[in-house]
């Protein structure tokens, strides 16, 4: 605190906290730190027994008593200055604020941490927390996702036991060495989700009649298998939910103060961002199933065929499961190179943005690369 | 303005009051971008801060008869609340998606806490409050505020189970719903049936229970010794959500109607034409429909604010509220624009726009407020509050 004596008068309004009315009064402090008013609304006291509030552009400078009365100053420049001349810190934040390259520089580090954060920093950190937590973390939910699926979407499978037998025999071999986690095959009826398969974090993997049905070979099925084990054991469910909580809290930081509606728009970013997180995520799996394949005595043809049918297939309407296979089937036999023509990628091209999958054109060349390198 | 001083002689008659707002967007976003940024420097500490001075901000800029009102809010004890308040959302989070077993007692015990938090959140935020150097104040009635959650909740309760015993076994009703579950793969039982008739009965309460909340929160506010009251009707809220719903629904349909328009002519260009006249026009539906419902939003909002603060009154001082709702509607619509297009950095500027827009259409009819004196103090924690905020529930006035 500094002791000069500073001559200058401040006008102010003294509210006394009980009554309603404001009173103009005049303040100076002395070379001992000492407040005076004029008129003496109150004795004489020490400047330390005062707290004042830190400043806000435009919003009045005040001064606060022990028993709630108080001092409004306008915020003018001469009386922030005054005030900060006795009271340290007052005014510090308030600066920055006021600095046009503060401005600047915090709108810039803003933009590079938020961005890098979505880009790198929730995947890296969920990816990070995920392999932290034990594996049986999500064998509750994992169930749940499964009797919900039952429910809703899909039904029962119409294999026959011979055909399960053979299927189950191929996925046990293709799992990695013993580890926590007991893995599990599963067939349904596809309903409205075709031909599919999906991985819960448990290790059960459900794969649909129609996928099996429009398969050339188990060794296409096989393939798909791998892809869905590699989504296990990279954890990428337990990572999705943990980027989409890592999104929400950035978001919620952020944007705390957004109106509701508002809030279902700004939303959209988020949802392209889980996206772009799934897509990095797919990719993902598709290398857990590319260095397994040669192990498990499949091509990367047995892959990209698939893949190519899978996508011929996307718009063929999944009614009935058999009428399904049927109508997939001669939509196949009917390309001139089902497997190698080029992909049909209206949809690709349309909203890569708005996919939860990479495009299939660059899934298929990857593995058609990797045989034809040489090893 | 300079207020009189000293007792008034007379009653002076009452006139018009309005409240000023002087806040502009270029100080907002100086304050706005420095509170991202030393909140991300402290990792999260700081928005116990960051809020105190966007709220200081706010307040320090809004003036009633020459008066400025403020905003007292401890930013230490708001980070306690803020940090228990994490504490406990996380919690509630890893049950959600761990423990499928436990959602609804966990939603249970959740739902229980909500009438104690909304109370000692409004509380914590009137009292921090004041205008003059006088606080606002919250009488905390635990005991009104579970009543409020129970009556209609009962109610919803009985009417179902009402209905449960009157719906025929056999009857042409029962079969419908038991088909449409045979339809989606689910068997069903009449048991199955109370949940939506649960939800059923208790849609109609909703417009009631707005009104019950609104009414539970003014009637137990304070400004100094000024009770406040309000005059507001079951009935006003009901044609309001009524009309606000038809409204809503007529959106839908215009939309509709104009994708039906436009996705004609992009129909006919063969299987990849089609799909991408597909995305197009779903695209197309809900940007329609979003802009539509905006200014649907904002008919409910506007007339929703002018019913909230225009029924209330602070003994003889009564609040006015002349919001319209196709302007508030395009505010709120050009606000989230402007907002999206900007990558966020136009959201200050929108809520600087939004506050005054509102404030230039709100007054006190009054003969002035200086006869007002102090009431007594009641101190009580953040923690409330704060976890309002985490669970993101609106408790507005």
């Amino acid at each position: 605190m500094t002791a000069d004596d500073d001559a200058t008068l401040i006008k102010g309004r003294y509210y006394d906290g009980q009554r309603a009315t404001g009173s103009e009064v005049t303040l100076r402090i002395d070379a001992y730190g000492v407040l005076h008013l004029d008129p003496p609304l109150r004795p004489a006291m020490p400047v330390a027994a005062l707290h004042a509030d830190t400043r806000i552009a435009g919003v009045p400078l005040s001064l606060g008593f022990d028993d709630d009365a108080r001092i409004e100053l306008a915020d003018t420049p001469a009386h922030a200055a005054w005030l900060a001349r006795h009271f340290t810190g007052t005014t510090r934040i308030a600066r920055l604020e006021g600095s046009v390259r503060a401005i600047l520089v915090a709108g810039l580090a803003v933009a590079v941490f938020v961005g890098a954060t979505a880009v790198w920093g929730v995947p890296l950190l969920s990816r990070f927390v995920a392999l932290q937590l034990p594996r049986d973390v999500a064998a509750p939910m994992a169930a749940d996702t499964l009797t919900q699926l039952d429910r809703f979407l899909f039904k029962p499978s119409t294999l026959d036991a011979p055909r399960r037998a053979a299927l189950t025999t191929r996925f046990d071999a293709l799992l990695p060495p013993a580890g926590e986690l007991h893995y599990r095959l599963e067939f349904r009826g596809g309903g409205m989700l075709g031909p599919n398969a999906i991985a819960l974090p448990d290790g059960t993997i459900v794969v649909t009649d129609e996928l099996i049905g429009i398969a050339d070979s188990d060794d296409e099925v096989a393939a798909v298998l791998l892809h869905e084990i590699g989504h296990v054991e990279h954890r990428h469910s337990l990572r999705q939910i943990l980027s989409h909580a890592g999104l929400a809290v950035m978001a919620g930081l952020l944007f705390g103060d957004v109106q509701a509606l508002g809030g279902v728009l700004l939303a959209m970013p988020g949802m392209l961002m889980e996206n772009a997180y799934s897509r990095e995520l797919e990719w993902e799996a598709d290398s857990y199933a590319l260095a397994h394949l040669a192990a498990a005595g499949l091509r990367g043809a047995d892959f990209t065929a698939i893949l190519g049918r899978l996508e011929r297939c996307a718009d063929v309407v999944p009614d009935d499961r058999q009428a399904f296979v049927e109508a997939c089937r001669a939509r196949l036999k009917g390309d001139a190179a089902p497997h190698d023509g080029t992909p049909r990628a209206a949809v690709d091209d349309w909203h890569p943005y708005l996919s939860t999958h990479p495009s299939t054109a660059a899934r298929r060349q990857r593995f058609i690369d990797a045989e034809a390198a040489p090893r | 303005m300079d207020p009189a001083n000293g007792p008034s002689a007379a009653p002076r008659p009452a006139r018009e009051c309005p409240f000023e707002f002087t806040g502009n967007a270029r100080e907002y976003f100086a304050i706005w971008i420095v509170n991202i940024l030393l909140t991300i420097a402290t990792v999260g500490i700081y928005s116990a801060w960051a809020k105190v001075r966007r709220l200081r901000y706010f307040y320090g800029h809004t003036s009633l008869e020459g008066h400025r009102f403020a905003y007292h809010g401890e930013p230490l004890q708001i980070l306690k609340g803020r940090a228990i308040a994490v504490a406990v959302f996380g919690a509630f989070a890893a049950f959600w998606h761990f423990y499928p077993a436990l959602r609804f007692p966990a939603l249970g015990v959740g739902l229980a806490l909500v009438p104690a938090l909304v109370v000692l959140s409004t509380s914590f935020n009137l009292r921090n409050t004041s205008l003059r150097n006088l606080r606002l104040s919250f009488r905390r009635d635990f005991a009104a505020a579970y009543r409020l959650l129970l009556l209609p909740l009962g109610i919803a309760l009985v009417g179902a189970i009402a209905l449960y015993l009157l719906i025929d076994e056999n009857g042409a009703f029962m079969q419908a719903f038991l088909q449409e579950g045979e339809e989606q793969g689910t068997p069903l039982t009449k048991a199955d049936l109370v949940p939506n008739l649960f939800v059923l009965m208790l849609m109609p309460l909703a417009p009631w229970l707005d009104f019950a909340r609104v009414r539970f929160l003014v009637d137990h506010t304070r400004y100094g010794r000024l009770d406040a009251r309000f005059a507001g009707r079951a009935g006003q809220f009901y044609r309001l959500y009524g009309a606000s719903l038809g409204l809503f629904v007529l959106a839908g349909f215009a939309a509709g109607f104009a994708l039906l328009i436009g996705g004609r002519d992009l129909g006919d260009g063969g299987p990849e034409a089609g799909a991408a006249a597909l995305i197009a026009s779903v695209l197309g539906f809900l940007a329609v429909f979003y802009s539509i419902a905006f200014f649907v939003y904002g008919y409910f909002k506007a007339h929703r604010t002018n019913l909230v603060l225009g029924q209330t009154a602070f003994d003889e001082h009564q609040l006015l509220s002349r919001m319209q709702a196709l302007r508030t509607g395009w505010i709120c619509f050009s606000n989230t624009l402007a907002a999206v297009v900007s990558l966020g950095l136009l959201l200050p500027w929108g809520s600087i726009r939004l506050v005054r827009y509102q404030l230039a259409c709100t007054a006190l009819l009054s003969a002035g407020l200086d006869d007002v004196t102090a009431g007594a103090r009641e101190d009580g924690s953040a923690l409330g509050e704060e976890l309002v905020d985490a669970f993101d529930l609106d408790l507005g006035l």
